[in-house]
């Protein structure tokens, strides 16, 4: 029985510092501009009030996952704790995987022209320790948890936060706290816009 | 295996990260937050990632070099010998022609933060009189504020913030400037403390608020009157405080009486009810601090409104309690006596001739463009740690100063704007490549910074720089600098740091290798109620000290603003990648955002037909500017947000802001800051 190891985001913490994307970029020796893992805004206007929040994303260590089922040469494997992860060996650089990801994980190394993709650090869970990008988080926005501590927890957990893309197909593990926004005092009326940085 | 030095991220940044640095055959292999930090526990930025490869980075210049011809870009690798050589004769011919030193000015600032640093103004300290350029471009007038208030600038330690049940954000963006005391902020939104952000932007920070205020830009003062008003109004005062401990509060009560709140509120932009809203929530949490940033401050009347934000406090009695008070900037480090700046030439100050010079001749920060016009002009100015072609506002006069002045001497890392206009270019060490001593000026976190590796190529550092040139100067001229160049930077450092010993705890520098140090500040400032101004009492802004020759406050924000050619109100805003312009040379931290974007409302974006990612130039009657737009609706229509640091074409953000004092900045810095949020533009879209 797979006990998923899980991502748990806070965009009530997240600052949009981006250290995590780049802890995680210079600790697995990428070259630059090249991640594992990106922070986004979220910037949604409503009538009265903006929703404003920072989202930093990897793998999301799908249960049903679409790189697995569609990669000919068996290179992703799903371990016991859930976590889907690479064999650069057996990977051709094909690129199959790429467009099969509905989060865009799995990306080219330029360095050798292999796949890469986030393997939620699996060697230091195994060794109880955090990944690099959670353990660089300055206000502590980012976690890895057990599937089974879900429901156990006071938080409000979302699969999908407002203003993201309704992707349930593939059953990624990865749950957000609920975005609070505050009350907002607009000089005016707020216009009806928004976008993504 | 590795062997592991402390370092600490030295940059302009109040974090002052620790850092464990591994080192292999001389070379660095990681560098790491020092899990021991108790302000950051072992957590850095962004910018903190890449210090390892900026230090490898094949941007750094390495050799000193000559360029022949300002601003051709045409650079000849020479040596030190020469370079000092050079430097030295003409240090020398100055002296000699003139009979003094002021035709030589320093511009240096804290582009690096070790204590050693000091060393460079102590050296032209020990050849002479010169040109200093002074003051600070930017916490000055709110720091001066607080002087005012108070009678000196203090902070509570940066934990005190647990002990708010209000914590009010005013004029900063802290999500981006201080990621580890946002920890804090979180933690104290946890146990129950209320979050209240004012700012024009709907910043990162303002968006994890529990109420956010969109205040026009500018007019911090009024909203603070305002909020006064409805205290006293609603009696929502600590009368013991009032009586006890201030001075001036009958006439600033009748002050407060004779304003007109719906005239404050049209100004500030927000409404009547919800200045009364604000207030009361203000009044009705006890303690509540205030956290100013350095935004709003940088204004035409920064320093009247950082100090009518410094009433709130004082009416409530905030002041000297846990959890209470204004975190803003701390001079207490600074108010130490340096063994550095204690050197001077004995020859100018003993002597008996009148005609000798008495003093430095001091200039504002920003007065480069102005050095060829002093008596007599400036023939060979030295730049350290700063970058004023990109940091000092009207850049385009900045640069036109540097072409006619006929010696430059630029140390630094990267070949900076400034530094094109250099002849000699110096290059120092990163903090890995010499020891110094780092004091935080916000959690006052004090730590050694080790020597984890020789310099790169030949870089030294500033201290060694200047070290080498006073013995050149005195081999050439004998006695003409009294710098000690036999002293070595340990014996510096231990020098140095000897007033700060018992307030640290021990006995020597080294031993802040062992852990986390601090020195010893009270953690909540004003127990006492033992205020420093000439009252003793803490000191209503009645009118300004007659020192200043300021004005009494009566309409703040009355100073003229944007006009129908320039419509649009230039704010700057801090990037999470850059400090000023440091940081801006790496090719990762580029990767992560655009610098030269422009927040532009979307009312704005339909009139002018701009979309996100159009191309667009900002311009007005000082130069013109290309930017990225990015239609947001977190900025108000009236006003266009850059970051500070961006560049366009080898030219920055500050080539469209006036050169424009604000208020204070010259009671505790001799000169008056900027305004760098005063500058009006317009913009359109360019064409493919
Ligand atoms: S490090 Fe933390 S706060 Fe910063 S972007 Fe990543 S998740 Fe957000
Ligand atoms: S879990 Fe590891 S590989 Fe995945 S984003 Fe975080 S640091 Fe990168
Ligand atoms: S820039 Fe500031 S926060 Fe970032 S690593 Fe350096 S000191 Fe720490």
């Amino acid at each position: 029985m797979i006990n998923q190891k899980i991502f748990l985001v806070d965009p009530n913490r997240c600052l949009g510092c981006k250290t995590c994307q780049i802890a995680c970029a210079v600790q697995h020796g990428l070259p630059p501009g090249v991640f594992l893992r990106k922070v986004e805004l979220v910037e949604l206007s409503g009538p009265a009030q903006i929703i404003k929040y920072y989202i930093s994303t990897s793998c999301h260590h799908c249960a049903n996952p679409e790189c697995f089922r569609l990669c000919s040469e068996g290179a992703y494997r799903k371990l016991r704790n859930g976590v889907v992860v690479f064999d650069q060996a057996k990977c051709t650089g094909c690129g199959t995987c790429l467009g099969s990801c509905p989060f865009g994980a799995p990306i080219i190394n330029p360095l050798n022209g292999k796949v890469i993709k986030c393997d939620m650090c699996y060697g230091k869970i195994e060794d109880h320790e955090s990944p690099y990008c959670v353990a660089s988080c300055p206000v502590g926005a980012l976690k890895v948890i057990d599937a089974e501590d879900v429901k156990g927890m006071a938080l409000d957990l979302k699969r999908r936060l407002p203003g993201m893309p309704r992707i349930e197909i593939t059953q990624p593990s990865v749950r957000y706290v609920a975005v609070a926004m505050g009350q907002q005092i607009f000089r005016r009326r707020v216009p009806r816009e928004g976008g993504r940085e | 295996m590795p062997t592991i030095y402390n370092n600490v991220c030295s940059g302009l940044c109040p974090a002052s990260c620790r850092l464990k640095t591994h080192v292999q055959n001389g070379i660095l292999t990681e560098v790491k937050g020092d899990p021991h930090d108790l302000y950051t526990l072992g957590r850095l930025c962004a910018k903190g990632y890449t210090l390892l490869e900026s230090v490898y980075s094949p941007e750094r210049v390495i050799y000193p070099m000559k360029q022949i011809g300002k601003g051709t870009n045409s650079w000849q690798r020479i040596s030190w010998e020469q370079a000092l050589t050079e430097i030295a004769k003409i240090i020398i011919r100055i002296k000699d022609e003139q009979g003094n030193l002021w035709p030589v000015c320093l511009d240096q600032s804290l582009g690096t933060k070790g204590v050693l640093n000091r060393s460079v103004e102590g050296f032209f300290n020990s050849i002479g009189l010169i040109t200093k350029i002074i003051g600070s471009p930017c916490e000055s007038a709110g720091s001066d504020a607080l002087r005012l208030s108070y009678g000196s600038c203090k902070k509570p330690a940066p934990e005190d913030m647990l002990n708010s049940q209000l914590i009010i954000i005013w004029g900063g963006n802290p999500a981006v400037t201080s990621l580890h005391q946002m920890r804090y902020v979180f933690e104290a939104q946890a146990r129950g403390a209320m979050i209240v952000v004012v700012d024009p932007i709907f910043t990162a920070t303002a968006a994890r608020s529990d109420l956010y205020f969109q205040i026009n830009p500018g007019t911090d003062g009024d909203l603070a009157l305002g909020i006064a008003k409805v205290l006293l109004e609603e009696d929502l005062l600590d009368r013991s405080f009032l009586e006890n401990y201030t001075k001036g509060w009958p006439e600033f009560r009748s002050l407060l009486k004779r304003l007109d709140l719906k005239d404050l509120a049209s100004r500030t932009g927000i409404p009547v009810s919800e200045i009364t809203e604000l207030a009361r929530i203000y009044g009705g949490h006890k303690p509540a601090t205030l956290w100013l940033g350095c935004g709003g401050q940088h204004t035409p009347t920064g320093g009247q409104n950082y100090r009518l934000i410094n009433v709130l406090p004082a009416l409530t009695g905030n002041i000297g309690i846990a959890g209470g008070n204004v975190h803003y900037f701390s001079k207490d480090i600074g108010d130490f006596p340096s063994v550095f700046t204690d050197l001077s030439a004995t020859e100018a100050w003993n002597s008996q001739d009148k005609k000798e010079l008495l003093e430095h001749r001091r200039l504002g920060t920003g007065g480069v463009a102005s050095l060829r016009t002093l008596d007599p002009p400036i023939q060979l100015l030295w730049v350290a740690g700063r970058n004023p072609a990109s940091q000092d506002p009207d850049s385009d006069k900045v640069k036109q100063g540097f072409r006619e002045i006929p010696t430059i001497v630029v140390a630094d890392l990267f070949m900076t704007q400034t530094a094109q206009f250099a002849d000699y270019f110096l290059p120092v060490t990163t903090p890995f490549e010499a020891e110094d001593i780092v004091i935080s000026c916000w959690h006052y976190g004090t730590a050694v910074n080790e020597k984890a590796i020789e310099p790169v190529g030949e870089c030294k550092s500033d201290f060694q720089i200047i070290r080498e040139l006073a013995a050149v100067l005195n081999r050439m001229t004998p006695g003409f600098s009294r710098f000690p160049v036999e002293r070595e930077a340990a014996e510096w450092l231990d020098l140095e740091m000897q007033k700060l010993y018992p307030l640290l705890g021990i006995d020597h520098y080294l031993e802040l290798a062992g852990g986390y140090q601090r020195v010893n500040l009270a953690p909540v400032p004003w127990q006492d109620k033992l205020f420093l101004t000439p009252s003793g009492k803490y000191e209503f802004p009645l009118e300004y000290s007659k020192v200043q020759g300021t004005p009494p406050f009566l309409n703040p924000s009355a100073v003229p603003g944007s006009s129908k050619v320039y419509p649009f109100r230039l704010i700057s805003r801090r990037s999470s990648f850059l400090l000023n312009s440091q940081f801006g040379n790496s090719a990762r931290l580029k990767s992560l955002e655009n610098s030269s974007v422009i927040l532009i409302n979307p009312e704005i974006g339909r009139l002018k037909n701009i979309v996100t990612g159009d191309k667009v130039k900002l311009y007005n009657q000082l130069g013109e500017l290309g930017f990225e737009a990015y239609l947001t609706p977190s900025v108000p229509p009236e006003v266009v947000v850059a970051y500070v640091g961006a560049e366009s074409g080898g030219d920055g953000l500050n080539t469209l802001v006036p050169l424009a004092e604000n208020d204070l900045g010259d009671v505790i810095m001799g000169v008056k800051g900027f305004s760098f949020h005063q500058s009006y533009v317009n913009l359109y879209k360019v064409i493919k």
